[in-house]
């Protein structure tokens, strides 16, 4: 009677291995006409270091789980595509959201891409994708997008949404300049000064879109603490003493313009920073107030 | 320096003493006991650089002959392309040695910083691969020059932590016939980082005797420790930079780390020690002001060359395509602090012009400002006699 009981443990440990196995696309000639492979090398965890040294802090702090890179010749160029595994949707999107920069988007190959000359960037449910020309060059190269789209398909997961109160369709025409930071490093990279707002605070993860209006930019911010004290020790450090009510929103003048902040949740806020009169800002907080 | 107490002892200095051939002047006020100059935060992890400190300098310390003075030599037709040109780079870097002399002749430009009897090592950065690596333009500019200037090819070593990365960009005996490339972190003609008894040959080509500690640590895996060689509190630094040569020229390559740069410093300070990985986090600034104190980095770097040919601005200290431009400039200077600051005078600004970064971070500079304030040089822009030359 104890042998399909022991059959049974075995199994299940035969699954949660399989499961515990990522499976990363590699091109083929089959799928990319004229692709020739030179090498395949993964990189899980700390060996990230052994890939990019330091820069690979940015991408643990963002959950890094493991990554692909496949080096190939196609038509004379050298091309090199990273895949990395990272911990959510929210993860990939958020390495992309800093990764990025000004760049085309392709249209029909996923919500979040940006294309450059040499360069191809995208999202695909918690995978964060590159695909760039080494060779030295400064021309397009078309067939990247090619090598997107194989590597697109191998790939599972959805486009990642970003939080409700960014989907304001007059918001989300910036849609490609909202960055996600989940760590010091990622807010060092892209907001310094916010990065001193946060310092010494543990587990926080921040939207932030800047957003251009006819008299000037605003700032639009979402943060989620792991705790309410830090929520508070943030609040004191930008100034406000006395927080807002839970889901009112508060404007008041703050330094050289208009602050304009809700608490949104137990240990979430909303922010819009902007230069601009109250009646100005009572236009901003309508269009960020979605799903309050 | 002996792990365990983190102290330098008298005969590690008597010792070093010897083997530079410095003279027995010790100024006073390094007798006493040297704490850190009131620039680190009390949050930070405690590190042995209170020992770096107390070792004597001597006359080819940082700052070097130079204290101060940054030569920017900017050519708009360096790379062509995307690639460096070579005559354009050789020229660069001709300009900049006789400017930052003052000498009548390119040889005795850089005789006053080499003899032919030393061992020079030529420190790359290849950490982010083909794209974005110390160019082999200025490299084979600078070998050109050194042997012209009667510097035997047989004492010149090409060296980083990481020599496969060096081979991978093309730092190869086939490039560079004659020339030694060696690094710590190495693999067998088979790829492997273990030798037979299952020990990593770095373990072979670090030296125990020098380290950078930190009171902050970090455990790797088998696959991952051939890329720190060692795990702990302790950082070790290679045997190349503690004994086999006895001047160094720093090439780093001019790039962004975030909202800072990754130049003289960075370079120096990464690339020469092991178990990295335990500071980029808590210790960025302080690990690349604090390592390139001990007397083997300190004392043997004569010159600074930053290739700022080909660099980029965003993405860095990895090579994003997309900011990776043609910055059409080599920086040069014996002070690592001011090449530094003047090179994060031109990362900032182009931040600024392509809209990746709007305000300076208030941590930009804090390395800077820490290799000031231990002597290494001048961090502050104004203090600092930049000469641009306008090549082409």
């Amino acid at each position: 009677m104890k042998a399909p009981g022991f059959l049974v443990v075995l199994f299940l440990v035969e699954i949660s291995a399989s499961i515990g196995q990522e499976t990363f696309p590699v091109l083929t000639g089959d799928d990319v006409p004229g692709w020739k492979t030179i090498e395949v090398k993964r990189y899980p965890g700390k060996q990230l270091f052994g890939y990019m040294n330091g820069g690979a802090e940015l991408y643990r702090e963002f959950g890094f789980i493991e990554l692909s890179v496949q080096t190939g010749k196609i038509e004379g160029r050298e091309v090199q595509v990273e895949v990395f595994r990272m911990g959510s949707p929210a993860s990939a999107f958020g390495i992309f959201s800093l990764s990025h920069g000004e760049c085309d988007h392709v249209p029909g190959l996923c919500r979040w891409n940006c294309a450059s000359d040499r360069y191809l960037q995208f999202v695909k449910g918690s995978y964060y994708v590159t695909v760039s020309v080494v060779s030295a060059s400064t021309k397009r190269y078309p067939a990247l997008v090619a090598i997107a789209r194989v590597l697109r398909d191998g790939l599972s997961g959805e486009d990642y949404n970003p939080p409700e109160c960014f989907r304001d369709p007059r918001l989300m025409e910036s849609r490609f300049r909202l960055i996600l930071a989940q760590g010091p490093l990622a807010l060092e990279n892209s907001y310094p000064d916010w990065s001193e707002r946060l310092r010494g605070l543990e587990g926080f993860n921040i939207f932030l879109l800047p957003f251009p209006f006819e008299y000037g930019e605003a700032l639009f911010s979402r943060v989620t603490f792991s705790r309410r004290d830090d929520l508070r020790q943030f609040l004191e450090r930008i100034g406000i003493n006395a927080p807002p009510t839970q889901g009112e929103w508060k404007v008041m003048k703050y330094a050289e313009g208009s602050l304009a902040v809700v608490v949104a949740g137990r240990a979430t806020l909303r922010m819009i920073e902007a230069n601009c009169r109250e009646n100005r800002m009572r236009e901003l907080m309508e269009m960020f107030s979605t799903g309050l | 320096m002996k792990p365990g107490s983190h102290h330098f002892h008298r005969r590690d200095f008597l010792r070093y003493l010897a083997a530079a051939g410095a003279t027995t002047f010790i100024p006073a006020h390094l007798l006493k006991s040297t704490s850190s100059p009131g620039v680190l935060s009390a949050d930070k992890p405690a590190t042995n650089i209170d020992d770096a400190l107390k070792a004597p300098r001597t006359a080819d310390s940082m700052p070097g002959k130079y204290p101060g003075r940054v030569i920017e030599a900017y050519n708009a037709k360096a790379a062509v392309n995307g690639k460096p040109d070579l005559s354009a780079i050789q020229s660069m870097v001709e300009r900049c040695m006789l400017e930052l002399t003052g000498a009548p002749s390119l040889k005795e430009a850089w005789l006053q910083f080499v003899t032919p009897q030393d061992v020079i090592g030529l420190k790359v950065n290849p950490v982010a691969g083909k794209l974005l690596s110390t160019s082999l333009e200025i490299v084979k500019a600078v070998i050109a020059q050194l042997e012209a200037a009667g510097i035997p090819r047989k004492n010149l070593v090409i060296w980083d932590r990481r020599e496969f990365e060096m081979h991978e960009v093309g730092f190869t005996r086939e490039n560079f016939p004659g020339v030694r490339i060696t690094g710590p972190e190495c693999k067998d003609e088979n790829g492997s980082f273990y030798n037979a008894e299952g020990k990593l040959y770095g373990e072979a080509r670090i030296d125990k005797d020098w380290y950078f500690w930190a009171d902050c640590e970090d455990s790797y895996d088998e696959e991952t420790l051939p890329y720190m060689i060692n795990e702990g509190k302790y950082s070790y630094f290679s045997k190349v930079v503690t004994g086999e040569v006895t001047k160094i020229i720093n090439i780093p390559i001019l790039k962004n780390a975030g909202p800072t740069v990754t130049l003289c410093l960075k370079n120096l300070a990464y690339g020469s020690i092991t178990n990295t990985a335990r500071l980029h986090k808590q210790l960025w600034s302080e690990t690349t002001a604090q390592v390139p104190c001990f007397p083997p980095l300190r004392d043997k770097v004569v010159l600074n060359l930053v290739d700022g040919i080909i660099g980029c601005y965003q993405g860095g200290p990895g090579a994003n395509p997309q900011f990776i431009t043609a910055f059409n400039t080599v920086l040069a200077g014996t002070d690592p602090v001011a090449v530094d600051r003047v090179g994060y005078d031109i990362m900032i600004k182009k931040r600024f012009e392509q809209k990746v970064q709007k305000k300076e971070s208030p941590r930009a500079l804090v390395f800077a400002n820490l290799a000031e304030s231990y002597k290494l040089g001048v961090a502050a822009l104004e203090k600092i006699d930049r000469s641009r030359l306008v090549l082409g």
